[in-house]
């Protein structure tokens, strides 16, 4: 049978039957997606990791009782992700210091890489400091790319109340950025897109 | 869509039409290609604040260890007990009386002069040395009571 064009549905009543073939294909197919919302809300990557099994346990622990139809599996597993995110983020920090490996571009030069380095730390602790919610929002809608009709569903608010979130984050994030906004004006003047021509 | 309506939608969404709703894309377009200073320098803004974020949005590939681990949780969440240490295994284990009493015959045929308890009890050690000596300690694991014995318990005698 041709796993990969199964449909996510049909898969995790697989894994509730015990099957670990469908298992493996779903988390080929979404835990990706799941590491880096985890990585975008928690920050530290040992945390990531550990909210992605977290998730996935949830998952399997739950796939006997999945009802085909009722819900979106990924909005579930989304939903399933933020929420361990932000019961993990209410717990008190234990002092991991691991942090988010950043991708190398071999293309760039080690000047270029230092500046991208830089500017990715700089984001990386202004995230941090945004409120939790703000953040997933923003993880879901700008960096995970999920329609914002999704993104709601998946924070279980209304989609003015995640419009809300993701304005409120953007604009807290650009206050902790403006120090640095000469510096961005001109490290970014190349690569801006609206998605119009002209 | 109005100015006001627009420049808030660019606040929420950023300056790439692809991430707004779709069904207030079209009526923004006119808006985007405006000569409007005010709503050109919020574009800008907004556009360089995405390509900022744009350029942190790659994240490094999720590794082959974490999804093995992943799909590996999946027989443990069946389980509604986790599986018998070793420990608790040998804690468990009794020798058959046919076993302990072949050992004991053994021992006493071979001239030890010891008593029955004792020579249960060295019956029982020689066993597991014995399967300490030939199995790994992840095969014992994998392992039932039953299946090491394969024998009744003599502690129900």
């Amino acid at each position: 049978m041709q796993f990969e064009s199964i449909s996510d549905d049909i898969l995790v009543e697989k894994v509730g039957g015990g099957d670990r073939q469908a298992a493996s294909v779903l988390v080929r197919r979404h835990s990706q997606r799941v590491l880096n919302i985890a990585r975008r809300m928690m920050v530290n990557e040992a945390e990531a990791e550990d909210v992605t099994q977290d998730v996935f346990l949830k998952v399997w622990k739950s796939a006997a009782k999945w009802e085909s139809g009722k819900a979106k599996f990924t909005t579930w597993l989304h939903r399933v992700t933020v929420n361990t995110c932000l019961d993990r983020l209410r717990k008190p920090k234990m002092g991991n210091v691991d942090t988010v490996p950043e991708v190398a571009d071999e293309s760039e030069t080690p000047a270029q890489r230092l500046e991208a380095e830089s500017r990715s730390e700089l984001l990386k602790r202004a995230m941090e400091q945004l409120p939790d919610r703000q953040r997933a929002a923003l993880s879901l809608c700008y960096f995970e790319e999920i329609s914002n009709i999704e993104a709601a569903e998946v924070m279980e608010v209304s989609v003015d109340a995640l419009e809300s979130l993701l304005s409120r984050g953007r604009r807290k994030l650009k206050e902790l950025l403006q120090m640095d906004r000469e510096e961005l004006l001109v490290s970014n003047a190349q690569g801006r897109a609206t998605g119009f021509d002209g | 869509m109005n100015k006001e309506q627009f420049l808030e939608y660019l606040e929420i969404y950023g300056a790439d039409v692809k991430r707004w709703p779709e069904g207030v894309r079209s009526s923004a377009e006119s808006f985007f290609r405006s000569e409007d200073l005010e709503l050109k320098r919020a574009i800008e803004l907004e556009s360089t604040f995405d390509s900022f974020l744009g350029d942190q949005a790659d994240m490094p590939e999720i590794s082959v260890a974490l999804e093995a681990k992943l799909i590996d949780l999946m027989p443990m969440a069946g389980e509604t007990k986790s599986a018998p240490s070793f420990i608790e295994k040998l804690k468990s284990f009794r020798a058959s009386k046919w076993m302990a009493a072949g050992l004991i015959s053994a021992s006493l045929v071979g001239g030890a002069s010891v008593g029955y308890a004792q020579a249960a009890e060295q019956a029982e050690l020689s066993v597991v040395n014995s399967m300490l000596s030939y199995a790994s300690a992840d095969e014992l694991s994998n392992l039932d009571t039953e299946q090491w014995l394969n024998v009744e318990d003599i502690s129900d005698e």
